[in-house]
């Protein structure tokens, strides 16, 4: 099912690219990753404000109010919650459910390009099943690995004084950083919890993606670094990047939410 | 607050685990590649080369690759066992009890396709689009860098060094030098090995045909179509090519390109055919095997239960069979023997 429905398509959809691009498959991941993601920006949009409000919300008197007032009764507390949600304009689920949609395509389509590299015998058998009879995406495989000086089913290294650098991964690992910094909005109070996590997942998340970068194929890195700066100019569209928190020492104020009349 | 931060951890090892999932792929890479000669059977095993007694089936040793080894193991002239792993290292092992005489670690990729060993000199094919020449003791003659990845082990005159690449070329190297003497554009990629006689190639390609190439400068003979895309070189038995198709087509041709006769298998052919006195033996991926008299008129069907994608190998009358790792249920066999009527004599199931 997950493998009909999102991988396959995706797949042919990225072997169509590269047939458009002169079977350049680096090309094709970059062009595929801004396609994908200006598809999902609607989504994407929708989850940064809502996420966005949810976040203020922490730092509303009444909110707060009410945590402590109903702290052992869950039902009236989530009753309170609900009102205030609506008096604030919020809906609960705006920050999830985009996510969640975006989520298997995001996936579908790192899986995608793993697929069309097919690095293994294995692997290139797959693909054969996988490929649309039609439009001649048969003719295209196994694609072209090489593109600049990398072999994309590999992990990359530029060789100097014989010792391997691995280029894309600090890259990978840079701009996994710089997005996650920029784009997580600054804590509400100081006890703020989402805040924290938020800190150990701009700390952790580039060394996880660099990491991968580093083991494995580098159309995967390109991948990464795309999908990092795509996400940047995304939120940098909408007005959510603040390019003060790369600087040390940067306290930003929240403001306050707004009733709605 | 302890709980909540566990939160991100818990997601940062499943997506952890999801790339890396993605990434390696959850199945074998690859298929089991074997070798034997009159005592052994050597099977590339996934973490293991196994030899395997013929006479006894009981397991003489195993060798343990770091990674993964699928490239069928290659015997030298001076009795060594070659194998290729993932973990982009060839060890040269003794047959006799497993031990390591010299490894190669200078390639950057997997061994996919099995080294040539012929003329006091190992050529070895790597998918970081390298051939790499080495003498009988590992040590490095001479590299020469392709366009792409080189699955298919090479063929040589003595003279020059035949092989062609995923990226559907055809090369030709001066084999003491590695020099380039020739390089030719196909139609399509090439996956296999090419068969080698009077002075003419015939490679099988990815894009569906049989091509034959003149060796002194790799203008094409002649090419014929297939039904679907051709995944190993053909097999020369006599004056007839026998090769296998992802259609299920089994083909025969003569050496100047006519089609002698096709039978319709049931499921793709990926490994070559291969020659077994007055019969040809190829497996689909359908899970069965195949017996083809040589002018294709009689067939013996014998089911395995799991895709047979690795060539076959016959030793004296027995056929082993290697089927797909996990295709087959209930069944950890790294292969299966048939008798001469197709039967299953044996099998070898490594212990754990």
């Amino acid at each position: 099912m997950w493998e009909t429905v999102i991988v396959n398509p995706l797949t042919n959809i990225l072997l169509f690219i590269y047939q458009l691009v002169g079977n350049q498959f680096g090309i094709a991941i970059i062009i595929f990753t801004i396609l994908i993601r200006l598809v999902t920006h609607p989504l994407m949009a929708k989850q940064i404000k809502g996420s966005q409000a949810m976040q203020e919300l922490q730092s509303n008197k009444e909110w707060q109010d009410i945590q402590k007032k109903y702290k052992g009764d869950k039902e009236k507390l989530a009753q309170e919650q609900m009102r205030l949600y609506k008096e604030l304009g919020i809906n609960p689920f705006s920050s999830c459910l985009p996510m969640l949609i975006q989520m298997p395509i995001i996936f579908g389509l790192y899986q995608s390009i793993v697929r069309a590299l097919a690095a293994s015998p294995a692997q290139l058998l797959i693909l054969t099943g996988a490929v649309w009879p039609f439009g001649g995406l048969e003719q295209l495989i196994p694609v072209n690995s090489k593109f600049l000086w990398m072999n994309l089913g590999q992990p990359e290294r530029v060789y100097m004084f014989g010792v391997g650098i691995p280029v894309l991964a600090i890259l990978v690992a840079i701009t996994t950083y710089i997005q996650s910094k920029v784009t997580t909005p600054p804590p509400a109070s100081p006890n703020d919890q989402s805040a924290a996590m938020g800190k150990m997942m701009t700390l952790y998340m580039p060394l996880l993606l660099g990491y991968f970068a580093y083991n494995y194929a580098s159309g995967l890195a390109i991948y990464f670094i795309i999908s990092n700066l795509a996400g940047l100019v995304q939120y940098a569209m909408l007005g959510k990047v603040n390019w003060k928190a790369l600087l040390p020492g940067q306290k930003p104020v929240q403001k306050p939410l707004a009733r709605k009349k | 607050m302890k709980t909540k931060l566990l939160l991100p951890i818990v997601a940062l090892l499943a997506l952890g685990l999801f790339l890396a999932g993605c990434a390696t792929g959850m199945t074998p890479s690859s298929w089991y590649g074997m070798a034997a000669d009159a005592e052994y059977a050597y099977v590339s095993g996934g973490l293991y080369v196994y030899a395997v007694n013929l006479e006894t089936h009981a397991e003489a040793w195993k060798f343990q690759i770091k990674t993964s080894v699928y490239a069928a193991p290659v015997q030298t002239e001076d009795g060594q066992l070659l194998v290729g792993g993932y973990d982009h290292t060839l060890y040269s092992l003794d047959p006799a009890d497993g031990s390591e005489n010299w490894q190669f670690a200078e390639a950057r990729d997997r061994w996919i396709g099995s080294p040539l060993a012929a003329n006091e000199a190992i050529y070895a094919p790597n998918a970081d689009y390298s051939l790499y020449a080495l003498d009988l003791d590992g040590d490095l003659l001479w590299s020469f860098k392709a366009d792409q990845s080189i699955w298919g082990t090479p063929v040589t005159d003595g003279e020059l060094v035949y092989f062609g690449t995923l990226g559907s070329k055809v090369y030709a190297l001066e084999a003491a030098t590695g020099e380039l003497a020739w390089e030719v554009e196909t139609d399509g990629a090439v996956l296999g090995s090419p068969v080698l006689r009077d002075g003419v190639l015939y490679f099988g390609l990815f894009d569906g045909a049989l091509a034959a190439f003149d060796s002194r400068d790799g203008s094409l003979v002649w090419q014929e179509a297939l039904d679907s895309w051709a995944w190993s070189g053909p097999l020369l038995v006599d004056e007839t090519l026998y090769i296998g198709d992802g259609a299920g087509n089994l083909s025969a041709f003569s050496l100047d390109g006519e089609l002698l006769w096709m039978l319709e298998l049931n499921g793709a052919i990926v490994g070559p055919p291969v020659a077994s006195g007055n019969e040809i033996i190829v497996g689909t991926d359908a899970g069965e095997v195949y017996f083809v008299s040589l002018n294709g008129e009689d067939i013996r069907t014998v089911s395995v239960g799991g895709q047979v994608y690795g060539p076959l190998l016959p030793a004296g009358t027995l056929t082993l069979v290697s089927p797909m790792p996990g295709s087959q249920p209930d069944s950890a066999s790294l292969f299966i023997v048939l008798d001469e009527n197709g039967a299953q004599a044996w099998d070898f199931t490594p212990e754990k």
